[in-house]
């Protein structure tokens, strides 16, 4: 399970005033950083490692394609956010054609980064949150083709399936009934269908949701949601993040 | 057995940036003495005596101006040749920066580094 806060970020620039802003956009959103002064770098690090977001500082387009390339051809940064910074809107179609997600205008001052990224953050986030498990405790009930109801405890959550644990012998591909109830005000109760596709020697089973009502689904990412934003306020209240240098 | 690197301060409040001109600079072969403040800058540049003195402008404690001032007329530090670096032009920095009489002026702009390093090894030769 990757930890939810910080987030990676890559970061391609040779601009120093540009670093600068940036160094303290990234601290304020929680972006943990590998900093690229070379496309070549940037290279090395988009083939190497998972980024939840880029921003690439769009000056050789050619170099900035390569740099794209590398980040898309990696199986774990397909869905990366990734975020040109532009000195005009001459390069932007170029920009997009690379699979670029958006592009901005390269920010003078803190200010102006951080009012044009901060409403970008639940992009960068959301194949995290879609992916994300978060750990619960709570108690539900389980209910087998045969109609056995089984009570579980349930130890993670997320927007697309849960996890329990019982001692009853569920086997892969089983489908079970689910119920349980999120802590909330007002009406919390999810009832679902979901398709058990793991399972360990200790008993927790993965099951994924293959049917919940919309309303409950809408509550149950509300929730994981809300739960990741309490997270993340709280890391960010009190960020220590050591961005890496590359150079080569 | 002496360092016969020509030793550069570098004066950058901004650690990211400091980390980005120290690794630059001593991969091509300069010895770097670093300060993360105006008033740091002045201690380091007295003690260290370095060759030269790169340093940012918008700095805490002592601005740039104060700072080049005060290393114009020390005793140890007086002869230092200094590049200041800065977001803007000198141009830009208009009224603050008339009475200053470095050499060198650099706005933190694409590729600054390339170029802080050329001007660097033109003038003061690296000599490893």
């Amino acid at each position: 399970m990757r930890p939810i806060v910080p987030l990676n970020g890559l970061f391609m620039t040779s601009d120093l005033h540009l670093l600068e802003v940036m160094t303290k956009v990234l601290d304020k959103l929680c972006i943990k950083t590998v900093v690229c002064l070379s496309a070549k770098a940037a290279i090395q690090a988009a083939r190497s490692q998972p980024f939840d977001c880029a921003f690439i500082d769009w000056i050789m387009n050619e170099d900035c394609f390569d740099v794209m390339s590398a980040l898309r051809g990696n199986v774990r940064n397909e869905k990366t956010f990734v975020m040109a910074i532009l000195e005009d809107n001459k390069n932007l179609w170029k920009a997009f054609k690379a699979s670029v997600n958006l592009g901005m205008n390269k920010p003078q001052n803190y200010e102006q980064a951080i009012q044009f990224i901060r409403p970008t953050y639940g992009s960068m986030i959301k194949p995290r949150r879609e992916s994300y498990r978060l750990p619960v405790k709570w108690n539900g009930t389980i209910i087998s083709r045969l109609g056995l109801g089984k009570v579980a405890q349930i130890t993670d959550i997320s927007e697309t399936g849960i996890a329990f644990k019982t001692s009853f012998p569920f086997q892969i591909n089983d489908t079970v009934k689910v119920a349980f109830t999120i802590p909330i005000h007002g009406y919390g109760k999810v009832s679902a269908t979901a398709d058990v596709v793991c399972r360990s020697q200790e008993g927790t089973v993965g099951a994924v949701f293959t049917s919940i009502p919309p309303d409950q689904k809408a509550l149950i990412n509300h929730w994981v949601t809300g739960e990741l934003h309490s997270m993340m306020s709280s890391h960010a209240a009190n960020p220590i993040l050591d961005h890496k240098l590359l150079t080569v | 057995m002496k360092n016969l690197k020509k030793k550069v301060l570098v004066i950058e409040d901004s650690k990211l940036v400091l980390k980005a001109v120290r690794m630059a600079l001593e991969i091509n072969g300069f010895h770097v003495v670093t300060a993360k403040n105006g008033e740091e800058g002045l201690v380091v540049a007295a003690m260290e005596k370095p060759d030269k003195i790169v340093m940012d402008w918008n700095l805490p404690k002592l601005h740039g101006k104060a700072l080049v001032n005060q290393l114009q007329s020390g005793e140890h530090t007086c002869g230092i040749p200094i590049i200041v670096m800065s977001a803007t032009s000198k141009a830009e920095l208009g009224g603050d920066y008339k009475d200053v009489t470095t050499r060198e002026h650099f706005k933190k702009d694409s590729n600054v580094l390339e170029r802080l390093v050329q001007a660097l090894q033109n003038q003061v030769p690296a000599l490893v």
